[in-house]
């Protein structure tokens, strides 16, 4: 998609998009992942801005500030891929609770099928997610770990299956990503809201 | 290879001067520093020959005083490939780089043999390339063994690791010990993760209240409209134009559209 090497995204006659588009060009930084991260959270922002409804929204703002943040470290980290599997399975689950409510609403024969499905794939994945919830108890080959660590596991996405050694690793990755964050966020509420 | 011949070669220059002693003393070194290559007795020769130079009288040395003598001043001549001498830690600790071979020559014994004592790092072993593996030398009274070199390979990477977060973390270097540069981190992670929080909280209130305040906004008139209220906001009467077509915002919805099971 050419939209990730360009800076901002096309301009759209929605005034808080539109608003979005100059926050593009003002906040975006010169390297590319700095780009990338604004790219991702502003189309999500706007999205969200237009679709989602004003009770839920905080959190679905945060939701998309990791998500883009794991977009635009890319799968080659252990925490963007655990964060996006986060997204993927919490997806998942909603769409098995609109499933659900769609068959007991009105139970077509077909609809089970294709119903049943999504339950076996959401269970799946929420037994996935309990397992590692599950294996932090038994810690990963830790030689020399200090006990500390352990909290630091909890915050790291992805932080209970890794060895120390890289658990370290993914955290500094981890802190610049979240640095560039809160930097770009912190940008776009002074841009708007300058009054 | 280099290091060798050019340090047995400065370390030859003292034998000139004590012929009588070099002889005398050459050969109890060579059969005490068992070495499987000539370079290697030269450099044990030689640098038993500096030590001679400054003991004029221990022509009757004997074997075992010049290993001890070895032992002591912790690597002077010793530095040829002998790994057969008798006491292996001791041993380690006693292989040491030529050039401080060649130190033996200027310095006191005693304070070359403290310095070499201090210079206690891993370093590859220039002289004997005999064999394919890198040599690492232990501290004293450290095991040399597989288990204990992955061990101290592991630590080194983590300590290396901690250093590259401490420069992350601002503030963090004043603090010393793991335990606490791994507090400074955490904290500052979790007070990272509560700006992503109240700031989304923020972008939300304010453009929901940007939106409340340009209610009615037809597309093609917002270079018209005044947007005095961000002046951070730069508009162009350029980028005004652009916004009036229609095929611009089908992109964008349709953009956005696609990808709403992808970005949550």
């Amino acid at each position: 998609m050419d939209g990730k090497r360009t800076t901002p995204p096309h301009p759209n006659p929605n005034p808080s998009s539109a608003a979005l588009q100059a926050g593009a060009a003002a906040a975006a930084a010169e390297s590319s992942k700095a780009r990338m991260l604004a790219f991702h959270f502003l189309r999500a922002l706007s999205r969200i801005h237009r679709v989602t409804p004003v009770r839920r929204r905080t959190r679905t703002i945060r939701r998309a500030a990791y998500s883009s943040m794991a977009r635009a470290a890319g799968p080659r980290r252990a925490w963007s891929r655990a964060l996006l599997g986060q997204a993927r399975a919490r997806r998942a689950r909603r769409a098995v609770l609109v499933r659900r409510r769609v068959l007991t609403a009105a139970a077509p024969a077909p609809a089970a099928g294709g119903g049943g499905g999504r339950f076996i794939a959401a269970g799946g994945e929420t037994s996935a997610a309990a397992a590692a919830a599950a294996s932090r108890v038994l810690p990963p080959r830790q030689a020399g770990e200090p006990p500390r660590a352990d909290a630091l596991r909890r915050l790291v996405p992805g932080g209970d299956a890794m060895e120390y050694c890289s658990l370290l690793d993914e955290t500094a990755d981890y802190l610049r990503s979240l640095r560039a964050q809160v930097q770009l966020m912190q940008g776009l509420v002074d841009l708007f809201s300058c009054q | 290879m280099e290091p060798a011949p050019s340090v047995a070669a400065e370390l030859w220059q003292p034998h000139h001067h004590q012929h009588q002693h070099h002889l005398a003393v050459a050969p109890l070194e060579t059969s005490s520093v068992v070495t499987e290559q000539s370079k290697g007795s030269r450099g044990g020769g030689g640098g038993g020959g500096g030590r001679g130079r400054t003991r004029p009288r221990r022509d009757a040395a004997p074997e075992d005083d010049d290993s001890s003598k070895v032992v002591s001043t912790s690597g002077g001549g010793g530095g040829g490939g002998q790994d057969s001498v008798a006491p292996e830690a001791k041993d380690l600790k006693s292989m040491k780089a030529n050039d401080n071979n060649g130190n033996l020559r200027t310095e006191a014994e005693t304070n070359s043999g403290n310095s070499s004592k201090d210079a206690n790092k891993s370093d590859t072993l220039p002289e004997p390339p005999k064999q394919d593996y890198i040599h690492v030398r232990a501290r004293r009274g450290q095991a040399t063994d597989n288990h204990s070199l992955a061990e101290r390979a592991r630590r080194e990477k983590i300590s290396e690791r901690m250093k590259l977060l401490q420069d992350l973390v601002p503030g963090c270097n004043k603090v010393i010990g793991k335990a606490s540069v791994l507090d400074e981190i955490i904290n500052y992670i979790q007070s990272l993760q509560h700006q992503v929080e109240f700031l989304s909280m923020k972008l939300e209130a304010v453009n929901t209240h940007m939106n409340n305040g340009i209610v009615t906004f037809p597309s093609k008139d917002f270079g018209a409209q005044p947007y005095n209220t961000a002046p951070g906001l730069t508009f162009d009467a350029q980028t005004t134009g652009e916004y009036a077509q229609g095929s611009s915002s089908e992109w964008l919805h349709m953009q956005t559209g696609n990808s709403y099971e992808r970005v949550t």
